[in-house]
């Protein structure tokens, strides 16, 4: 797959003005439905590359959500623009007025682009780590809603992080008897008959505290006392990531993927739910390290993570496990996910897409003539036909993976020959 | 109709309402269809695009390339049908469109290439015609008019 850099056009759907269209300086085309954007991404050649789909928001009324997915399905890098007020909750990467310039336009695209493809999926991601870990049901914790004392916070951080404010700010309210109070990210927020304080510990910044009721000394006070807890919480979270993740390519590690694996055992047991992991490596990984150094080799596991994780299906977790060994656990924690698809055939299918995208890639610090010459072997295994244990189930997909390798390289080995 | 032309199964993505699938599920199974299933019109359109790339990308070495089929189960009940038709026909000529009628999978009739041919309706030009003229032709009783 190109790189984003290399991207040139942009399509608009649905009613644009002339004047827009003929105004970019990049070359543009004009379709009315997104069926047609669709189709113009699928043909576009090499050398008219789509940078960005920019869509009338009205295309948006019905289903938005699967009209973006359906966008991301065919091209997962080009940046996706929504013209119009109706661009929340449809997964869209920017939004810009109705009556924008070329000028708007084209700066929405360029802040879209120097973000990470993974960025909201990491955000979620972060936020959702103990529930993906399972490490909330670790002990049996019973949240108390009143008289609550330093304690219940502690409890909250270990057990429920995830309610964390939510109790922090109830304990606030029952000490002080203030009517109102509240977290919030901004002062313009807060209820005009309130007063706010900024959450400040040290050079962190937690926001504002807000509330009705309350003296100027009072919220300062209880602002520094809440803002020392919320510290506590994002280092809590820091340090959760930094046991879990991987400093070179921001997926998941080793530890990761072994108390996660097991967790989604059980609930795909329990839920009577199929469950994969692909384990995959760089085919001769060695060779672009040796020939090209080690930057350049770690390049290639950052992009080739990037491009996977724009891949997969929110709910599935990339996870590095070796050097150059990487393994994807298809969990999709939202079923039934479609009645009627087959969940391996969906694995399969992006698996396929994810070699054949590798294959495409270009990676900048090789040089042209490395362009398209990375490729990857993999194997699939699958819950329950597979294994049922986490030992075997990653050692069925590791023997799939070097049957792959004995076979010539560049495949993936899902095993239903076997 | 014949379905095939080669002995490899049929690669279709099939458009069905939610509550229809396990008639998706018969045909698959009684013509022998390797079928991804798509209850949203866009998504049908974005998996056949997906299809029609790798059998281009096939094609291109050499290989056996398959057929792709969209397949129609109750689809018009359905929102965006007919944008999707047109845009598959536009962008996907090669794409067969096969719809369940009576049990029976039969290609849907591309009405629209009617239609779409109307669109740049051809402009004729004449001699101008003066005012007396005009008068005449307008002013002669029905049979008279000599062809």
């Amino acid at each position: 797959m190109p790189s984003r850099e290399t991207r040139t056009s942009i399509i608009f759907a649905g009613p644009t003005s002339d004047a827009l269209v003929q105004s970019m300086e990049q070359p543009s085309c004009a379709v009315r439905t997104l069926y047609d954007a669709i189709g113009e991404l699928v043909t576009s050649d090499a050398t008219t590359l789509v940078e960005a789909v920019v869509i009338d928001d009205m295309l948006l009324e019905k289903n938005g959500e699967q009209h973006i997915d359906a966008i991301r399905r065919v091209d997962p890098t080009s940046i996706i623009v929504v013209r119009g007020s109706h661009a929340k909750n449809t997964g869209a990467d920017a939004s810009v007025p109705y009556d924008c310039n070329e000028r708007i336009l084209t700066s929405a695209i360029a802040n879209a682009l120097s973000k990470p493809i993974d960025a909201n999926q990491n955000e979620e991601t972060e936020k959702d780590l103990d529930e993906i870990l399972g490490l909330v049901d670790a002990v049996d914790y019973v949240q108390e809603t009143t008289n609550l004392g330093d304690t219940d916070l502690v409890r909250a951080l270990m057990h429920s992080p995830s309610s964390f404010k939510e109790v922090l700010l109830r304990l606030l309210q029952q000490q002080t008897k203030w009517s109102y109070c509240s977290i919030l990210n901004d002062t313009q927020s807060a209820p005009a008959d309130s007063i706010t304080a900024p959450l400040r510990y040290g050079h962190e910044e937690h926001g504002f505290l807000a509330a009705t009721g309350a003296t100027s000394d009072d919220i300062t006070r209880w602002a520094r006392w809440t803002a020392c807890w919320l510290n506590l919480a994002r280092k809590q979270r820091q340090l959760k990531l930094l046991a879990y993740k991987d400093e070179l390519s921001g997926a998941w590690n080793r530890r990761f993927l072994r108390t996660c694996l097991t967790k989604e055992l059980q609930i795909a047991k329990n839920q009577r739910r199929p469950l994969t992991i692909m384990i995959f490596d760089i085919d001769d990984f060695k060779h672009y390290n040796d020939k090209w150094g080690h930057d350049a080799g770690d390049e290639i596991i950052r992009e080739v993570v990037k491009l996977l994780q724009s891949i997969i299906r929110k709910g599935d977790h990339v996870c590095r496990i070796g050097g150059d060994e990487f393994a994807v656990l298809f969990c999709d924690p939202t079923p039934p996910r479609e009645p009627g698809s087959n969940h391996p055939t969906t694995v399969e299918i992006l698996a396929r897409r994810f070699r054949e995208q590798v294959s495409k890639a270009r990676f900048p610090k090789l040089g042209e003539e490395a362009t398209g010459s990375l490729s990857i072997s993999g194997g699939l295994a699958t819950f329950p036909w597979d294994a049922s244990d986490v030992d075997s189930l990653v050692e069925k997909a590791d023997q799939r993976l070097y049957k792959s390798k004995r076979l010539g390289k560049n495949s993936i080995t899902i095993g239903r020959e076997e | 109709m014949p379905l095939n032309t080669n002995n490899l199964p049929t690669r279709c993505v099939v458009l069905v309402p939610l509550n229809r699938i396990d008639t998706a599920e018969h045909v698959a199974s009684k013509y022998e269809l390797e079928i991804i299933i798509e209850h949203h019109a866009i998504l049908a359109m974005a998996e056949i695009c997906l299809l029609h790339q790798e059998a281009t990308s096939k094609q291109a070495w050499n290989s056996e390339a398959r057929t792709i089929q969209l397949v129609l189960v109750h689809a018009q009940e359905l929102d965006g049908l007919p944008e999707l038709l047109a845009a598959v026909r536009s962008y996907l000529p090669s794409v067969r469109i096969v719809e369940l009628r009576d049990g029976q999978l039969e290609e849907v009739e591309n009405h629209g290439a009617i239609i779409d041919a109307l669109d740049d309706l051809p402009v004729i030009h004449t001699e101008n015609v003066d005012a007396d003229e005009l008068s005449m032709l307008l002013d002669t009783p029905e049979g008279e008019v000599e062809e």
